[in-house]
């Protein structure tokens, strides 16, 4: 073989290979297009809801909505996909799109750098992103009640928060996250001292292993995951434990977004409202939604269906008080614990330096919520 | 008179590195006739190659002339076939590729230059290993192919920097006889670099002999042996006595 | 020829082999939760089952990988000849080059993220940044090391600045440059991975992330393997290459 030919062919096989992946990546992109992903079923929004304000169909005209995700997708955002699944947001004219999670870029950022619309925090992060300068603002809480909890091994023989004492704590590194654990534990009288480990393995698997005595979970997901999978635990909700009732997750827009674009946010929580309203009262429905459309945007998003339908029956019932429309913040809990972590010293300015007072009721607004 | 092939007078040449300099070529005058082997002999380190190197084009010297066909002021480079002392085989070319090599550089159509290439290894007895790669050859062929790139890219101007050095004895006959061979049919002009005097006085018409360094032309001698050379010359007694006498000269040089 | 290549891989297969049943007996056994290390028997089933799955996902990591790869080789091979062409200019780019690589991803995820967006154009450019660096400083290694003889020899033959390049530093270069080439490769598809963490919709990086916060723990092993597979296949083609492009090389390279 001369060396021409030996040329050539060192270039053109990888060239080819190129061509080959490239050309199997576009027909796959073709073919998830023109294709539908399961039984598509339409929902009647209750009568006598503001959800029947949505209008029939769609205008011609879209007004297009980037919305960033806190988390890749889970029963959190089961509203958010049931109204997309039923259109709603194109019939309040706007084309809503989900913006991936990503592991480098909270949705706080995003949103305030303008680069989403909307997005999903948490009331820790909102505190954090006022006191470094760069507020957003919390325009409906997800879940009514704080479902954090601490958990031990049920065979540990930690039963109770004072049990911790002098135990290794796996955590994800917050500055706060030692004061609102010490509290937890001194509140049921132990001393409050503990081994505070930053994880960035999976919390659970962490506390399978044995090298972890206690971890901070939900009890919508890793609770649940662990009932299904026989690993029984001690659940230590943190709300009983004296930590202040807060909002997590919570739907974030940016102060900018307030002013210039009141109208889209509000067209747009009318449509998420609705979502989380039918969520509340059918379950299953609304996770059969989540699923489909989460594995359209991305194949295997969710290996276990079963988790989520579990997780979904739990959180329903729990995205608002019965009898009370979903969303609504009420102050008390925008007072309460942002004001413990505050005094924790954990919540630091840009230069570093710790913020000890804000004006919290810059942080929310029930304004947009129908 | 006829032009000579390559006429260089009062050649000097120093190296500078920071403060040091290190005098190499001392006004050198050398003359090569068409149609002659000529030789250069020295001690080990007298610039020998740097001479070659200024030759061939690749360095210029400090002060004096270098007229190749009568040309002193045109550039040198690509006027003489050069080979150095290691062959310099291209790896990833076969024999046939590597004789062509010359004939690449001057955008010498493909077809033609493999022609070229292959008429000259068939001429000299190598047609066999035209499709060889280097590394499966010995050292000598090495050195004979080497010496058919140099021909083919200028037969009528060749510098030969100790082609036949690191082959054994026996291998460097066979190789001197073939050197004669091709310089014969092509009647080029060569200018040789060796330090067996031997192969000097086997091979050339004239030998320059250069001092230490910085080096200075300390003898020209005539080689009037008769020609077509063989190895059995080089026992009779003029052979003898020249030989002695260049020997004596050399080791005077390099005990200095 | 074929048979031996074969063999010559045996001891690794015998060895992966022996591993893997160790593994499946350990777990077997309930030395460990299968929530944490699951059997190599769970992984297989669980990559057959979903192999749809995985496939759609694979893709774009895929296309990431080898775009990426294939740009940074070009990216790699124009910068070692820039740093080859001066030393002035080597000074200038080496320290930035060197920098480029101890960024942490983070935070070039981050800015590619609000700069670009969530594309496959923002992990291209990682996944260039990652591989481009191995390739060229091997290839500018490769380029420098090539014996000023052989310059010299070109030079003579009034070869341009070009030629010299093209005809016989980037050839000599190569060997250099495919053991950078295997750096980069090995790297590749584990880079295109980490690089989908800046978000997308797509991709075996994004599926693993899913898969470990559904706590799905079989999905995420056979993802591992996937990428192993790919990274293995990726390693074996660019050898392959390797072997036609340069036949002296390799030959002395697995004969020795």
């Amino acid at each position: 073989m001369s060396n021409r030919t030996r040329l050539w062919l060192s270039i053109g096989i990888p060239v080819l290979l190129v061509i080959v992946v490239v050309g199997a990546f576009l027909w796959q992109q073709r073919a998830a297009g023109s294709g539908t992903s399961g039984t598509h079923v339409v929902v009647t929004p209750a009568p006598g809801s503001e959800c029947t304000k949505i209008p029939k169909t769609a205008p011609s005209q879209l007004t297009t909505m980037n919305f960033a995700l806190d988390w890749t997708p889970n029963t959190n955002h089961t509203g958010i996909y049931v109204a997309l699944a039923q259109n709603w947001y194109r019939d309040e004219g706007i084309d809503l799109h989900l913006l991936p999670y990503s592991s480098s870029v909270s949705p706080d950022v995003l949103v305030s750098s303008g680069k989403a619309d909307a997005g999903v925090s948490s009331t820790e992060g909102i505190v954090a992103d006022a006191a470094l300068g760069q507020p957003v603002v919390s325009i409906a809480a997800i879940i009514q009640h704080n479902t954090s909890a601490l958990v031990t091994l049920a065979d540990s023989g930690l039963n109770r928060p004072r049990d911790l004492d002098g135990k290794k704590y796996g955590g994800f590194g917050a500055p706060y996250e030692g004061a609102v654990v010490g509290e937890i534990i001194k509140k049921d009288g132990g001393k409050g001292e503990f081994t505070n480990i930053t994880l960035s393995v999976d919390a659970m698997q962490a506390l399978e292993s044995h090298r972890i005595d206690f971890v901070w979970v939900f009890e919508g997901w890793e609770v649940i995951q662990a009932e299904r999978s026989g690993v029984k635990l001690n659940v230590f909700p943190i709300i009983n434990y004296g930590i202040p009732d807060y909002y997590t997750p919570n739907i974030i827009t940016s102060p900018t977004e307030i002013q210039q674009k009141p109208d889209l946010l509000r067209r747009f929580m009318l449509a998420t409202t609705c979502g989380y309203e039918y969520a509340r009262t059918h379950a299953r429905q609304a996770a059969q939604m989540l699923i489909d459309r989460a594995n359209a945007d991305t194949p295997g998003t969710f290996p276990d269906t079963g988790l989520v339908f579990a997780s979904q029956d739990f959180l329903s019932p729990r995205y608002a008080d019965p009898g009370r429309k979903w969303g609504l913040q009420d102050a008390a809990a925008w007072h309460g614990y942002p004001q413990f972590i505050l005094n924790s010293g954990g919540v630091l300015d840009a230069s570093g330096k710790p913020v000890h007072s804000m004006n919290f009721d810059k942080l929310w607004t029930n304004q947009f919520l129908p | 008179m006829d032009i000579p092939k390559l006429q260089a007078q009062g050649v000097t040449k120093a190296f500078r590195s920071g403060k040091r300099r290190l005098d190499v070529l001392d006004s050198i005058d050398l003359r090569v006739g068409v149609g002659e082997f000529v030789t250069v002999i020295g001690p080990s380190g007298c610039g020998k190659s740097t001479l070659f190197n200024i030759v061939a084009g690749i360095e210029s010297p400090d002060s004096g002339t270098v007229a190749i066909d009568g040309d002193a002021t045109g550039r040198r480079t690509g006027k003489s076939g050069y080979m150095p002392q290691q062959p310099l085989l291209l790896p990833w070319r076969t024999v046939e590729e590597n004789v062509m090599l010359g004939l690449d550089v001057r955008h010498v159509p493909r077809k033609e230059a493999q022609t070229q290439a292959s008429e000259l290894l068939k001429r000299f007895g190598l047609l066999e290993f035209a499709g060889h790669y280097p590394a499966t050859l010995s050292g000598g062929m090495k050195q004979r192919v080497a010496l058919l790139r140099t021909v083919l890219f200028n037969r009528s101007f060749l510098l030969l920097d100790e082609p036949f050095g690191a082959l054994d004895a026996l291998t460097r006959v066979t190789c001197q006889m073939w050197l004669l061979d091709v310089w014969q049919q092509f009647s080029s002009s060569v200018l040789f670099i060796t330090h067996d005097v031997r192969e000097a006085i086997l091979l050339s018409d004239r030998i320059y002999v250069l001092s230490a360094r910085p080096a200075r032309v300390l003898r020209v001698v005539e080689v009037s042996l008769p020609r077509p050379r063989n190895p059995e010359q080089l026992a009779q007694p003029e052979a003898v006595q020249l030989e002695q006498e260049l020997m004596s000269l050399l080791l005077k040089e390099q005990a200095l | 020829m074929r048979l031996r290549a074969f063999a010559s891989y045996g001891p690794a297969i015998v060895l992966a082999v022996a591993i893997l049943l160790l593994w499946e007996a350990y777990v077997r056994a309930g030395n460990i939760s299968p929530q944490v290390l699951p059997a190599p028997s769970a992984i297989l089933a669980g990559l057959v089952a979903n192999w749809a799955v995985i496939y759609d996902n694979m893709l774009p990591t895929l296309v990431e990988t080898v775009l990426g790869l294939l740009i940074a080789i070009v990216m790699g091979v124009i910068l070692a000849i820039l740093l080859d062409l001066s030393g002035w200019v080597r000074k200038a780019i080496y320290p930035l080059l060197v920098t480029s690589q101890t960024i942490p991803i983070v935070t070039v995820a981050a800015l590619l993220l609000l700069w670009i967006g969530y594309d496959i154009r923002s992990k291209l450019i990682l996944v260039i940044l990652y591989c481009f660096f191995p390739i060229a400083v091997a290839c500018a290694d490769g380029l420098a090391s090539v014996e000023p003889e052989l310059i010299h020899l070109l030079k003579s033959m009034n070869a341009s600045r070009w030629q010299i390049l093209w005809m016989v530093r980037l050839p000599a270069a190569m060997p250099a440059f495919f053991s950078g080439l295997r750096i980069a490769t090995t790297y590749s598809v584990i880079g295109a991975v980490f690089s989908e963490y800046v978000g997308g919709e797509k991709g075996l990086g994004i599926y693993l992330q899913r898969a470990t916060n559904s706590f799905a723990i079989v999905q995420v092993f056979a993802a591992i393997v996937v990428i192993s597979a790919l990274s293995i296949l990726l390693f074996g083609l660019v050898s392959l290459i390797e072997r036609l492009a340069l036949p002296w090389y390799s030959g002395r390279r697995a004969g020795a």
